[in-house]
């Protein structure tokens, strides 16, 4: 009798605290550092975890575009995808008394550059398939109010 | 390790943080080190001081007054920055308004900020009250009730009335100095249209408040870090130009009767405990 087919796929990243307050994530062979959950700092030595968390969605949705445009023949120059993101009420996260809501991703927005001599037409196909095969954008969408938007440049 | 000393500080902008990050940052460095707590209003930091559960409040002058209201006067003012002392408040007028004096302002519509901005509201109703024109009989008060809890911490109040003036909904409107020097120096109000009326007697505006229980040797270990505190030094003076002072000095408290007077006038704590 044959085994169950594997449906399902667990990924699995370990997490460890770094000193200073950050933290290191390892996945597969990599390895990234996580410098704090949500800083409004100019500059720090790595990410907050509010900047992953948006970046991934613009990488998802960058590589998803690449990978359908490919598909389909479509000759592609560039792709830049530029995200921001607010969170409900930023203060619930610094632990201010009194104030309301909660300190989780509340919007993203952002705007997908693609430079190409394609048909928008095509390109727009290609971008609705990326959307809807995208893993972030579909678990963003449930809970937070995500608006992305496609800008098509020769 | 020493015990923190317990702060807690009004968060009107999430920016905010950052200056206590710095200053708690410095303060661990100087062997003192602070825990700070963060409220969404004066009156739950004024709680919180009264009930015991901070040890030192950065208050706004209302809440000052508020807890030495509480508290029977045993409040003392640790510390403020420079640029607390001897603030004024300017009352302004389009200059083609033919307004050339308080008198000239019965009848008219005067826009204030926050109901309980000292700078903005308390104070600068109060000096018409003392020039014989009482807010409300003898003139309109157009207020801009922005982000009310947080005493005028923020400009937001302000910028609406000067904007209520400037665009003749208004016939004044109440400026501190500091919002005049600056929003001339980059166009957000143009003198040649607007100009100065009349200006309230110099006020103090926020200090360090404990209470009487809080240790006198803690208080003077307390203050004397802060005071260690150097514009000349970087990694100060990023701090102390986003809280906008050159240097922190001793708190004293000479600065607050005439908010003292206004608060009690305008009946603002009954209004605020009914």
């Amino acid at each position: 009798m044959a085994p169950l087919p594997e449906v399902d796929h667990r990924w699995s990243v370990r997490v460890q605290r770094a000193g200073d307050g950050h933290a290191r994530a390892y996945a597969r062979g990599q390895a990234f550092d996580v410098d704090s959950q949500a800083s409004l700092r100019e500059t720090d030595p790595h990410p907050s975890a509010v900047e992953y968390a948006i970046g991934a969605l613009g990488g998802d949705l960058a590589c998803g575009l690449q990978r359908e445009a490919a598909a389909r023949a479509l000759d592609i120059h560039a792709i830049e995808v530029s995200l921001s993101g607010r969170l409900d009420n930023v203060l619930v996260h610094f632990g201010v008394v009194g104030e309301q809501g909660h300190p989780g991703l509340a919007a993203i927005e952002g705007i997908v550059y693609v430079g190409t001599e394609a048909p928008e037409a095509e390109v727009e196909a290609a971008w609705r398939a990326t959307l809807a095969r995208s893993p972030l954008f579909h678990t963003l969408t449930r809970c937070a109010e995500v608006r992305m938007s496609l800008r098509v440049m020769p | 390790m020493p015990k923190p000393v317990v702060v807690g500080a009004v968060i009107y902008d999430p920016k905010v943080v950052l200056i206590w990050d710095i200053i708690q940052t410095f303060f661990a460095g100087e062997g003192c080190p602070i825990d700070c707590v963060f409220y969404s209003n004066y009156e739950l930091q004024v709680t919180a001081l009264v009930d015991g559960h901070i040890d030192v409040a950065w208050n706004s002058p209302l809440a000052w007054v508020d807890a030495q209201r509480r508290t029977g006067g045993r409040c003392r003012a640790l510390a403020m920055r420079d640029t607390d002392r001897d603030r004024i408040t300017h009352l302004l007028v389009r200059t083609d308004s033919g307004i050339g004096a308080l008198e000239g302002l019965r009848g008219k519509t005067v826009a204030t900020g926050a109901v309980d901005s000292p700078q903005a509201t308390l104070l600068p109703l109060h000096h018409l009250r003392r020039y014989g024109l009482v807010p409300e009989r003898d003139c309109a008060v157009r207020r801009h009730d922005l982000l009310v809890g947080k005493h005028g911490d923020h400009i937001g109040g302000e910028r609406d009335a000067l904007r209520s003036l400037q665009a003749g909904e208004s016939d004044a409107a109440a400026l501190l100095d500091l919002n005049w020097d600056a929003w001339r120096a980059d166009g957000t109000l143009d003198p040649s249209r607007i100009r100065i009326l009349a200006s309230t007697a110099p006020f103090d505006h926020c200090n360090f408040t404990v209470l009487d229980r809080f240790p006198a040797e803690r208080a003077a270990e307390w203050t004397a870090v802060l005071f260690r505190m150097r514009y000349e030094n970087a990694a100060h003076r990023e701090m102390m130009d986003l809280e906008g002072l050159k240097a922190w000095l001793p708190g004293r408290t000479s600065g607050y009767a005439a908010l003292e007077e206004a608060a009690h006038e305008s009946g603002f704590f009954a209004e605020a405990t009914r």
